[in-house]
């Protein structure tokens, strides 16, 4: 008797491990998941991060004409807002704010989506938003800067890179983290 | 009571109308004028994009105001004779490979069209490996071993039978 046809030997000859396969297989699907989920954070990067901000030109609330290309070699804080929206409302004092801790440093700017004019300078006045925000009335502006919804923040060097992209309300933990990013200390 | 919780469900079954409502009203109303052609290419660009702001839906399919702002962006690329290219193009170098639903074939992405292949491949391999051992006998050493010697045990308690004396 050949012994080596024996179905028992090489059943016994299969390395042990493989038992346990479709159980690795399962939890490395598992794992895989569990990493997706929960590396998933607001702040995804943005396609613009390490590249040259979009040009921002327009008119603000208050009907001046604003253009980013005239502050070039300074820093920028870019927030995208809407009366509507209530996160701004949240994130609202900290830019007034800064506003004020800015002056000098970085230029800070607005730019509204999807919002009545009206409505806007209304809550301008509210916050106290002594800072240019831009109409933005044909979305172009949301568009260049990939936002999908407000309230998004971006932080451009001064090279005129953007090196930083909050969604939704920032913290001002946050905020004095992402400004040093800009070489800026409050 | 009852009036009470009908009250609360009417309310509650009403919440979406008010929140679309409201998502409308911050929906500039732009009348792009596209002739039947183009309109058809608005919904088939916009099947091949994905809304951002939604669950797992096409930009041509939501109505959220991001679906509806990058498809009247679409009409006017389309105004300006654009290509379809171009027009996703546009949108895929601002908001990156997942506006798109169909995931360009490159990187990391070819993971995701080669694991269903893998995936099919591989499990027809183990079902046709796990029928073949099915398929095979299991007989073991121990049991021919008790075979033979049952037979031999049988072959000593009958002596004079031999196999043609079933005959």
């Amino acid at each position: 008797m050949n012994l080596s046809q024996d179905p028992t030997q090489k059943e016994s000859a299969r390395a042990p491990w493989t038992r346990f396969l479709p159980l690795l297989v399962m939890v490395a699907v598992l794992a895989l998941l569990a990493v997706g989920l929960l590396t998933q954070t607001d702040d995804a990067k943005s396609v613009l991060e390490g590249r040259n901000a979009p040009a921002i030109s327009g008119k603000t609330l208050d009907g001046t004409q604003f253009s980013s290309s005239a502050l070039k070699g300074k820093p920028m804080v870019i927030n995208f807002w809407a009366s509507w929206c209530e996160p701004c409302r949240e994130e609202a004092p900290l830019f007034r704010e800064l506003a004020d801790k800015l002056k000098g440093q970085a230029t800070l700017v607005g730019i509204l989506m999807r919002d009545n004019p009206g409505k806007a300078r209304a809550f301008a006045q509210q916050f106290g938003y002594t800072f240019p925000s831009l109409l933005n009335t044909n979305n172009n502006l949301a568009f260049d800067y990939g936002v999908t919804a407000p309230p998004e923040t971006f932080f451009v060097d001064s090279s005129g890179k953007v090196v930083k992209r909050k969604i939704g309300a920032i913290t001002s933990v946050e905020m004095r983290q992402n400004l040093e990013l800009l070489g800026i200390k409050l | 009571m009852n009036a009470r919780v009908i009250l609360l469900s009417l309310l509650l079954s009403s919440a979406p109308f008010f929140s679309s409502t409201a998502l409308a009203q911050n929906v500039p109303d732009v009348n792009l004028e596209l002739n039947e052609n183009q309109q058809a290419r608005v919904r088939d660009i916009g099947a091949k994009l994905r809304c951002l702001v939604c669950q797992g839906e096409s930009v041509a399919d939501s109505r959220a105001p991001f679906a509806f702002e990058v498809k009247r962006q679409i009409g006017e690329f389309l105004q300006q004779n654009r290509t379809d290219a171009e027009i996703i193009g546009f949108f895929q170098t601002r908001y990156g490979d997942t506006i798109l639903l169909e995931p360009p074939r490159r990187g990391i992405n070819l993971v995701l069209w080669g694991v269903p292949v893998i995936a099919l491949f591989g499990g027809a391999a183990l079902w046709w490996s796990t029928m073949k051992r099915k398929n095979t006998a299991q007989v073991s050493a121990e049991m021919l071993e008790r075979v033979d010697r049952e037979m031999l045990e049988r072959s000593m308690q009958e002596p004079h039978r031999t196999p043609d004396s079933r005959l």
